[in-house]
């Protein structure tokens, strides 16, 4: 596969980009053409991911700069690894894994390097790491607008406080949308195991947004 | 009985309520579950809310450079790839494993150049010399001294370095007093071959011949003095004295340079024998 030499190289003109790469390319072909060293196969894939993936991995971190780095660290490795990419499942399913193990790294080094803060800061009962939490306003709000902003950033802060093994199956399944099986397989678990835990992430959701329901 | 049933009937209603896809239809038993069961209906309306919430939350878009700064970074580790073996491509560990690999590296190769033995070249000329000529120069009438290669005394030998292999075959053969063939003789051969591969070793091999033999008869007539093989510029001897009853005593003793030694003549008085080597 060619590599890149400069930046110029590396084009991402729409209008080219769309001459050379059809919009109703499936992902399994524009990886491939990424493989043959088609950049603007790779610009296309990029294109139609970047969205979702910082959105994921923002979700899991509640840290829109870190997702935006390891977003971007998650399309590198897609674009090294091009040459071992395998069609067996979809690639949302392989790049979603990608952007879900380095999501949990990044949790994991955060937790690592923590420091717990002196101000109210929430705990589940089930371990779940403990996270600063500003619980909600229930006095009610002149404007819906204002009330959705705070609603969205109550579940968010309390999205963030699960454990990580709750947390990404809860955002796949209810944020994202997808199936549970393409869960079980992002998340490389059963489906049994996907189902229980995001029965139990909406349990410790349901005590926390209590005063939302 | 008809509790039992009831609440295995409630865990599947909730199994299936939390299966369900937000957009998913819920069957018609379930509805009419939800009918009858308050409990089920609120845990329904609860969860319908929640995911209504979580749902809602929707997503982020990427920044708008995050096309750029991509294509910045894949340039980035190309340039990196070009040059894999740059100090900077390093980690911290990896770069301090490195540097004390290389520092063990040179300690050790300059250890290990400052403690190799190297070849004493003036001491095997000399004795190379003294082989050759036993006897030159030696005033046999005024002073007795001991003559290394002659047959009652056997001089020190072995001393194998920078010489021809015939020579050294020669002289080894000479001192050691053993005919070609014997173990002895194989023994020479052997650090014969060995000092011939690596011209730079010097041996002095003691260990297959005797030690020369200072004998009453060997002493200077009157003096109390004998004369020892030992020259100027040698660095220093170890003679073993024994005195005939079983005690012995190592004796070394440093060569001794008095600067006007190469002028003396071979005549000078007992005394000044020492200067040049007779003690």
């Amino acid at each position: 596969m060619d590599t890149l030499s400069t930046i110029g190289d590396f084009t991402f003109s729409a209008a080219v980009r769309t001459e050379v790469v059809a919009a109703s390319a499936s992902d399994h072909a524009l990886i491939e053409a990424t493989r043959i060293g088609d950049e603007d196969a790779f610009a296309e894939l990029v294109g139609r991911y970047r969205n979702q993936i910082t959105s994921y991995i923002y979700r899991m971190t509640n840290d829109y700069d870190g997702a935006v780095d390891l977003a971007q660290e998650t399309f590198v490795r897609v674009y090294r690894a091009a040459d071992r990419y395998q069609t067996t499942y979809a690639f949302s399913t392989y790049i979603y894994r990608i952007a879900t193990n380095l999501a949990i790294s990044e949790l994991r080094k955060r937790k690592r390097r923590r420091l717990v803060s002196l101000t109210g800061f929430f705990q589940s009962k089930d371990g779940a790491e403990p996270q600063e939490f500003n619980p909600a306003d229930t006095r009610p709000l002149p404007d819906t607008e204002l009330v959705d902003a705070e609603r969205r950033k109550a579940v968010q802060c309390a999205i963030s406080t699960l454990p990580e093994k709750y947390r990404a199956p809860l955002i796949l399944r209810d944020v994202e949308g997808r199936s549970y099986e393409d869960i079980s397989r992002i998340l490389q678990t059963s489906e049994g195991t996907v189902k229980s835990r995001i029965s139990r992430a909406r349990g410790f959701l349901r005590e926390k947004m209590s005063a939302y329901l | 009985m008809k509790t039992t049933r009831r609440t295995i009937g409630c865990r599947d209603i909730h199994r299936e309520i939390e299966e369900a896809g937000q957009a998913d239809p819920l069957s018609s038993v379930v509805k009419d579950h939800l009918k009858n069961c308050a409990g089920c209906e609120t845990f329904y309306n609860e969860q319908f809310k929640l995911r209504q919430i979580v749902s809602s939350i929707g997503t982020v878009e990427a920044p708008g450079d995050f096309d750029f700064r991509l294509r910045a970074r894949l340039a980035g580790e190309k340039c990196g790839a070009a040059r894999p073996f740059a100090i900077a491509n390093f980690s911290f560990g990896s770069r301090s494993a490195a540097f004390a690999t290389v520092l063990l590296l040179v300690a050790s190769t300059f250890l290990f150049v400052s403690l190799r033995p190297t070849p004493d070249n003036s001491l095997v000329t000399e004795n190379s010399a003294n082989e050759a000529k036993p006897n030159e120069g030696q005033p046999q009438d005024k002073v007795s001294t001991f003559v290394p290669g002659e047959s009652d005394v056997k001089p020190p030998k072995g001393i194998i370095g920078q010489r021809s292999d015939k020579s050294i075959g020669a002289v080894a053969s000479r001192n050691s007093g053993v005919r070609p063939g014997t173990r002895k003789s194989v023994a020479l051969k052997l650090t014969e071959v060995a000092s011939a591969s690596n011209p730079r070793v010097a041996t002095k091999d003691m260990g297959s011949t005797q030690a020369p033999i200072l004998k009453p008869e060997n002493m200077v007539a009157g003096t109390g003095y004998s004369v020892f093989p030992i020259q100027p510029s040698s660095q220093s001897l170890k003679v073993s004295l024994d005195d005939g009853r079983g005690s012995s005593k190592t004796i070394s003793l440093p060569g001794v340079s008095f600067g006007s030694q190469r002028v003396l003549t071979q005549s000078a008085p007992p005394l000044l024998a020492s200067a040049r080597g007779a003690w």
